[in-house]
């Protein structure tokens, strides 16, 4: 396979994305609303896949997952991936809730950069291109920690993890900065209810 | 490790044991998993992204021949801009071309905002207008990027060292301009078709809010910076930068309050690059002033601006000619004021005066090859004016 044709496929690949996008969170979104009945993984698979091929189905014009687009075109590969992840774990919790914490801490920081609330650019450290030396330093930190942390309860998911900031070092992600490949709404959303979850469950274990 | 009791409680107290769930086999396989890997993982994160090569990206700008210090106004036969079609136009953008010729995109349809507003272009061959071209509709950016979009708005012509002429839009999928975002087209055959590119992710959260404006600033070596600007609650101007092939790669928060936008940039030399803000701050608006290199801190000027958008072109000394509406409220009047390097106006000429209510505004300034200094300018939203004027004394 030569440059020419990865290059081409790079930018199917990245020019698929938002439907993509569409696809995993609209199979996901199945499977999770079904998991009473969906109990065997391998049962969860196959109806995943049916109906995220909805988003192909062409309305107006347009697949029905570029409706959806407004949404899920921003999801970041972490969520995607994650997403993918719960298909196959079922009702587990993915992390502990350090993750969460973290994660929500970071998706502030970025918001707050990202509203001109903060001084401190941190929005800009995630850029492969001209990074500073702190920038990088602290990225790097940040993104050790939360891996680290996601090792010490479910070591492969880490592993998968790890796939976002792969991409994004091999500029094969849709965006060139590394915390729109971690961080996103929904996800922020997520590390508040996933704390939410785990103090109750905290709560629940003491008086239980 | 405590043994579990055959009876489903735990040997340790008296709780009842889940009932194993699908996962948890996945679970336990992967508790066995030796304890190195802990390490190696997070350290194989660390070294991602340290890895990262840290080359400056290039931000020396290619230098743009100077404004004549005494203008004159051409032939008032040229004082109409490209014919419209639609009730409603807006947000003109121009880029020069060889030869003296210019090449225009704006955004018309029922009203701004209206789904049926597009994207048309026009060239002017040094003479007259063409007939003008809807190049995109929101349907064309839909179906190039696979996702949907309602409607367009203000459009950025740029031409590439290679010749490749570039066009960002700015796009709207649910709610106003507070949630737009910026989409890039690309043409290889000088304007009269654009392919989609990509729409610029420019932030982890619904990507809203970044809207685009001003032309950009070619750069040395072939990339480019364009000035846009994010206007959800805060507003602020952001540097996009694009390399050589025309690829995003870099998103900078420039300084200031949390109320301008719009920058538009002015580029003294390689290294002196100056951008004029639009201010949208309710008590005493004023033109601010920002550099690239950061050298001075982002000032606010002793001229008035009632929140609308500003032009401007470099010209000799430092001076450069900025277009602007001088009232502090209202945009019925439009100049054209020559700034000395100390941001003090020299010499003013007044481009439209209309009554109260009237508007025009959006005004760009383009230099062409023949000398020519173009200003194109929305006309009460119906029509564009151009103005041209060469240097005084030819």
């Amino acid at each position: 396979m030569n440059i020419e044709t990865l290059e081409v496929l790079h930018r199917l690949l990245l020019q698929s994305m938002p439907l993509i996008a569409s696809a995993i969170s609209l199979g996901w979104l199945f499977v999770r609303l079904s998991l009473r009945w969906l109990t065997k993984a391998w049962l969860r698979w196959p109806s995943a896949l049916l109906i995220g091929a909805i988003a192909w189905i062409p309305f107006q014009g347009l697949p029905l997952g570029a409706y959806l687009s407004p949404l899920t075109a921003s999801l970041s590969l972490l969520s995607l991936l994650l997403m993918l992840a719960s298909v196959q774990l079922g009702q587990q919790r993915l992390f502990p809730a350090s993750v969460w914490v973290l994660l929500g801490l970071l998706s502030l920081a970025v918001g707050l950069d990202l509203f001109a609330v903060f001084p401190w650019r941190i929005l800009q450290w995630g850029y492969l291109a001209d990074a500073s030396r702190t920038g990088q330093i602290l990225t790097a930190l940040i993104l050790s920690l939360l891996i680290f942390l996601i090792a010490l309860k479910r070591p492969l998911l880490a592993g998968l993890c790890l796939l976002p900031a792969v991409f994004w070092r091999l500029e094969w992600s849709p965006s060139p900065n590394l915390w729109d490949t971690y961080l996103d709404l929904p996800l922020a959303i997520a590390s508040l209810i996933g704390l939410i979850n785990h103090f109750k469950s905290t709560k629940g274990d003491q008086h239980g | 490790m405590t043994k579990p009791a055959k009876d489903g409680k735990s040997a340790s107290g008296g709780r009842p044991r889940q009932a194993a769930r699908p996962g948890d086999r996945t679970a336990a396989k992967e508790a066995k998993i030796h304890p190195a890997f802990l390490l190696i993982l997070p350290l194989f994160a660390l070294l991602l992204v340290m890895s990262a090569p840290r080359d400056a990206l290039p931000s020396r700008a290619e230098v743009p021949p100077k404004a004549p210090a005494k203008l004159v106004a051409e032939s008032e036969l040229l004082h109409r801009g490209p014919t419209v079609s639609t009730p409603s136009v807006h947000a003109i953008t121009v880029t020069a071309l060889a030869g003296g010729r210019l090449l225009a995109a704006w955004f018309g349809g029922t009203r701004e905002g209206a789904i049926d507003v597009s994207i048309s272009t026009a060239l002017f061959d040094g003479r007259q207008w063409s007939q003008p071209r809807v190049v995109l509709r929101p349907e064309d950016v839909s179906n190039g990027s696979q996702q949907w979009v309602r409607k367009l708005g203000n459009p950025v012509l740029h031409v590439d060292r290679s010749g490749y002429v570039h066009l960002f839009v700015t796009s709207v999928a649910i709610g106003g301009w507070a949630t737009a975002m910026i989409e890039h087209f690309r043409s290889a055959d000088g304007g009269q078709s654009f392919e989609h590119q990509e729409r610029l992710a420019l932030s982890p959260f619904l990507n809203l809010s970044h809207l685009v404006r001003a032309p950009a600033v070619a750069l040395k070596g072939g990339g480019f910076i364009l000035p846009v600007y994010f206007e959800l609650g805060s507003k602020y101007g952001v540097l996009l930068r694009f390399n050589a092939q025309g690829r995003f790669v870099h998103r900078e928060r420039m300084d200031g309050p949390p109320h301008l936008l719009q920058p538009w940039a002015v580029v003294h030399d390689e290294r002196m690059v100056e951008f004029y803000f639009r201010d949208a701050a309710e008590l005493d608006p004023r033109v601010w002033l920002g550099r690239l290199d950061r050298s001075e801190p982002t000032r606010a000027l002793l001229i008035k601006n009632p929140d609308s958008a500003v032009a401007a072109i470099p010209s000799f000394d430092g001076a450069s000619w900025l277009v602007r509406n001088p009232e502090s409220r209202g945009r019925e009047t439009l100049v054209l004021q020559r700034m000395n390097a100390l941001q003090q106006p020299t010499d003013t000429m007044v481009l439209a005066k209309g009554r109260e209510g009237d508007e025009f505004s959006y005004p760009v300034i383009a230099q062409t090859d023949d000398g020519r200094i173009h200003v194109l300018y929305t006309d009460r939203r119906k029509a564009f004016a151009h103005r041209v004027f060469r240097a005084q004394g030819l």
